[in-house]
């Protein structure tokens, strides 16, 4: 008696949080097909003009575009760094490798807000760059870290005898890592690009120290609920879960979740 | 001479990007030492204003203060749901609950206070509940203050919480437990004696992750506190931004830099030690 009930103590106090977690994207779903132009719940009818009225707000198209540049170019440079950074570090042992172990984790250890002003002073300092190329260096710098120890933990896991053995028989070594090593440890690559992009798409506290005329989508959604009081955020918001969601089967069925945390 | 060299061919364009980060950080430094007016030399001035400044100096205890807060109410709601998973739950359940962790660990964080808007607004879900039951005869103020805030930053930390928590039990030792079981203790002694002390590298890892997580937050205190509660990113954003008072917003910034660093190698030190004691 006194067993169940513990387990069914725990089971709704666990409930009770989930709940808790998952209820702001239960409201934001509801209230985006709300016929009213009002963010009161319950909604009032079904419609799905908000949802229009997303492709037809400006800063929305501006900011999706924005961001879709950020996280595919800065993602795209992490991972021409990431790599061959977490070969050096798996593969070799030189001097200065612990040292460049925790260099390359650094910007993990730097609040945001620090690292954002950190490099709106960097850019006043060089003074010739653009807005953009400040954010993709921002950017780079946020993603890196997770790409570097996610290839590490993928490269520790493959056995180093095969890429040896190809090199024995002959094949040179940019030869043996594109065709044994990139093969063998490519779904944890694929894994490390969707988490780059993921993380790039929905940084937002650093980003704002940068943003120029050109908002990125998480900035325009947060002016848009400083200022309008309709449910068009709730109708991004809900496109913005599906894409979430899209990205977590991805890394699912790519690196296997249990993994990616721990 | 071509293999020793490789490894440092390999890790040099990371480190040339990393470098970028160092130069913005030692300009941080460099502006948090100007002194007001245009004088060149370098002077205490800034961090001599935030320390004596009553209304500055409330922005980092206040922080403070909210970061512990919301960090014990996160601890308390979290190790539940990551018990619950390892231990009870069935695989199916376990896998469920796991990618609902992740999707709202990889969800907007701009978003998730928005759905708190929706929440604990005037016209929200909580005060419609409240006034429909007759609980409330007016909107109860649920943000724009203290209490929103905490609630916006215990939602945004609890999934870094559970996983940092799930890790650690997940490796439990299930036979210590049963032995406990096998020499007689009860339920809750085996839970306070054996499987908690055995969690402590976890707690440590999740109290560490969500203080500065909560500590550093900016979205929170101004969509869920209106812009009206103090806290320290708040102040540098005005202060870099909005006030283009760079040195004040450049010594607010080291300051956070320092408290940061001081409580990771404070905690790291921690797990350290309890790990040692736990070894002998």
């Amino acid at each position: 008696m006194s067993r169940s009930f513990q387990f069914s103590f725990l089971q709704a106090l666990t409930f009770g949080v989930l709940l808790f977690m998952a209820l702001p994207n239960l409201i934001v779903l509801a209230i985006s097909f709300n016929r009213e132009a009002t963010l009161a719940f319950p909604p009032s009818g079904l419609s799905f003009a908000w949802y229009l009225n997303v492709f037809k707000t400006p800063s929305f198209a501006v900011g999706l575009q924005q961001s879709v540049l950020l996280a595919t170019v800065s993602s795209a440079i992490s991972l021409a760094l990431g790599i061959p950074a977490a070969l050096a570090i798996v593969r070799f042992r030189f001097f200065g490798r612990q040292a460049v172990n925790v260099f390359v984790m650094a910007p993990l250890f730097v609040p945001e807000v620090v690292m954002g002003i950190a490099m709106l002073l960097w850019a006043n300092a060089v003074s010739t760059i653009s807005n953009t190329t400040t954010l993709v260096i921002l950017h780079c710098l946020i993603v890196l870290p997770y790409v570097v120890r996610l290839v590490v933990a993928n490269l520790q896991g493959m056995d180093p005898n095969l890429e040896n053995a190809a090199m024995l028989l002959g094949a040179r070594p940019f030869q043996a890592f594109f065709r044994i090593t990139v093969p063998l440890i490519g779904k944890g690559l694929l894994g490390a690009t969707v988490f780059a992009i993921v993380m790039s798409f929905h940084n937002f506290t650093a980003t704002m120290f940068l943003i120029g005329s050109r908002p990125t989508l998480p900035v325009a959604a947060y002016q848009y609920i400083r200022t309008e009081n309709d449910p068009t955020v709730a109708a991004l918001s809900t496109l913005m879960m599906l894409a979430g969601i899209l990205a977590v089967y991805l890394m699912e069925r790519w690196i296997g979740l249990e993994r990616l945390v721990r | 001479m071509f293999a020793r060299l490789m490894p440092y061919t390999l890790v040099a364009p990371a480190l040339l990007l990393i470098s970028t980060l160092l130069m913005g950080l030692s300009s941080v430094l460099g502006w948090s030492f100007q002194g007001g007016s245009g004088s060149e030399a370098a002077s205490l001035i800034q961090y001599e204003n935030l320390a004596t400044n009553e209304s500055y100096r409330h922005f980092f205890t206040y922080s403070l203060w909210l970061a512990a807060v919301s960090t014990f109410v996160a601890l308390i709601l979290g190790f539940p749901v990551a018990y619950y998973m390892e231990i009870k739950a069935s695989p199916h359940q376990r896998r469920l609950i796991f990618a609902g962790l992740l999707a709202m660990f990889l969800s907007d964080y701009v978003l998730k206070m928005f759905g708190l808007i929706l929440i604990l607004g005037r016209s929200g879900l909580v005060n419609r509940l409240a006034m429909g039951l007759g609980l409330a005869d007016s909107p109860l103020r649920l943000m724009y203050n203290e209490f929103g805030v905490l609630v916006g930053l215990v939602s945004g930390i609890l999934p870094y919480m559970i996983l940092s928590l799930n890790g650690v039990i997940a490796r439990l030792d299930k036979r210590l437990q049963e032995a406990a079981a096998l020499l007689g203790a009860p339920p809750w002694r085996i839970f306070l004696l054996v499987t908690l002390p055995l969690c402590i590298p976890g707690i440590i890892a999740g109290t560490m992750l969500s203080f500065l997580l909560s500590l550093n937050s900016f979205v929170t205190p101004m969509l869920l506190g209106g812009g009206r509660v103090d806290m320290i990113a708040v102040l540098i954003f005005d202060q870099a931004i909005n006030l283009a008072n760079l040195p004040l917003g450049s010594a607010a910034a080291g300051v956070l830099f320092l408290i940061s660093g001081a409580v990771i190698l404070l905690l790291s030190l921690l797990g350290d030690r309890y790990q040692k004691r736990f070894q002998r």
